[in-house]
């Protein structure tokens, strides 16, 4: 519900930006696997690029691509600009448990921390074909398309979205808000 | 063309004298055959106090060309302030003494001082004068903690 209630929010193009989470220190066996099939470090920049079947593994999400870059710290702390490009697809899990499924040409993760309060956005765009993301009620479509990583919110520009019927929806003549009452 | 023997004992002299000036990354690696070597490079003033990188290995053959096939080679860095930066360890490398040049086909090893990354791989070169490391075949990288959450929390 709190998806389509941002989709709603967001019909008129702007985009949702968080500025609600505290830092939170993540647990500690909280893990991350990526796989590629080449990989270069530059000790210079503090930067990791993987090329080849690139494959991003958490207890959370599933992506996929050609290209990903990974801008690290030197402290050790927290990425802050991690870059998925060509054939990028996520699967992700929602606060209901269900997998978010998007496709796109780039995706952007940002982190930022701003008076002590932490910004995470996931931004899927790169042009044609456009990113999608489908879920088990809807799929959207549009320009550009912003995972908030606090609000587990979707927004998005220039988007159109398409509610799916499901079994227990009312008939052909159900609204499609009903499937989130 | 294969340098002579006379072009390589040039090569090394000169290496020497850069290593005795202290100008070359060429002191971090034994230019004769040596055994569990440890070799230390220092920040510049004001820092000159501080290690900045410590190279060792068990085994160091010098090759043809200016080359050291170096054995179960562990490259650790540091910050200013001491703390460990990166551990790069590789069974089996090739160096160059006079680019700064490492490589293998082998395995290699990555991680951070605070072990939260750590990324492998096999055949690798690194080039010294701009930290750049490339791995060829199948990179693998773990990263703990949580800090790379490309995820809904």
């Amino acid at each position: 519900m709190k998806i389509v209630f941002a989709l709603l929010l967001a019909g008129s193009c702007s985009l949702l930006w968080a500025q609600t989470n505290a830092p939170v220190e993540p647990p500690a066996d909280q893990q991350t696997d990526i796989t590629a099939a080449h990989g270069r470090f530059d000790g210079i920049k503090y930067q990791m690029v993987y090329e080849g079947n690139v494959l991003v593994q958490d207890p959370k999400v599933k992506l996929t691509c050609e290209k990903l870059i990974v801008d690290l710290q030197k402290d050790g702390g927290h990425p802050t600009n991690i870059l998925a490009l060509t054939n990028v697809v996520v699967d992700v899990l929602d606060e209901k448990g269900q997998t978010n499924h998007v496709t796109a040409n780039r995706a952007t993760y940002t982190y930022t921390v701003a008076n002590a309060t932490t910004n995470e956005m996931i931004t899927f765009d790169g042009g044609e074909p456009k990113p999608r993301v489908e879920n088990p009620q809807l799929i959207m479509e549009g320009d550009v398309l912003t995972f908030d990583l606090g609000t587990k919110q979707f927004s998005g520009e220039g988007f159109r979205t398409i509610f799916k019927q499901l079994p227990n929806a009312g008939g052909t003549n159900g609204s499609p808000f009903q499937l989130f009452k | 063309m294969k340098p002579g023997a006379a072009t390589i004992r040039l090569m090394l002299g000169t290496a020497a004298v850069l290593l005795a000036a202290g100008l070359n990354y060429a002191q971090q690696i034994p230019a004769a055959r040596a055994k569990n070597f440890t070799s230390h490079t220092y920040y510049e003033p004001p820092n000159e106090r501080q290690m900045k990188l410590k190279l060792s290995g068990a085994e160091a053959s010098p090759l043809p060309g200016g080359l050291q096939d170096i054995r179960e080679l562990t490259i650790e860095t540091y910050d200013v302030s001491g703390k460990t930066e990166a551990i790069v360890k590789a069974p089996q490398c090739t160096y160059s003494l006079f680019d700064g040049v490492a490589s293998s086909p082998g395995h290699i090893e990555l991680k951070s001082g605070d072990g939260r990354f750590f990324t492998e791989g096999d055949g690798f070169l690194w080039r010294q004068a701009d930290s750049l490391l490339i791995i060829s075949n199948h990179v693998h990288t773990v990263i703990k903690g949580g800090t790379f959450k490309f995820s809904a929390p």
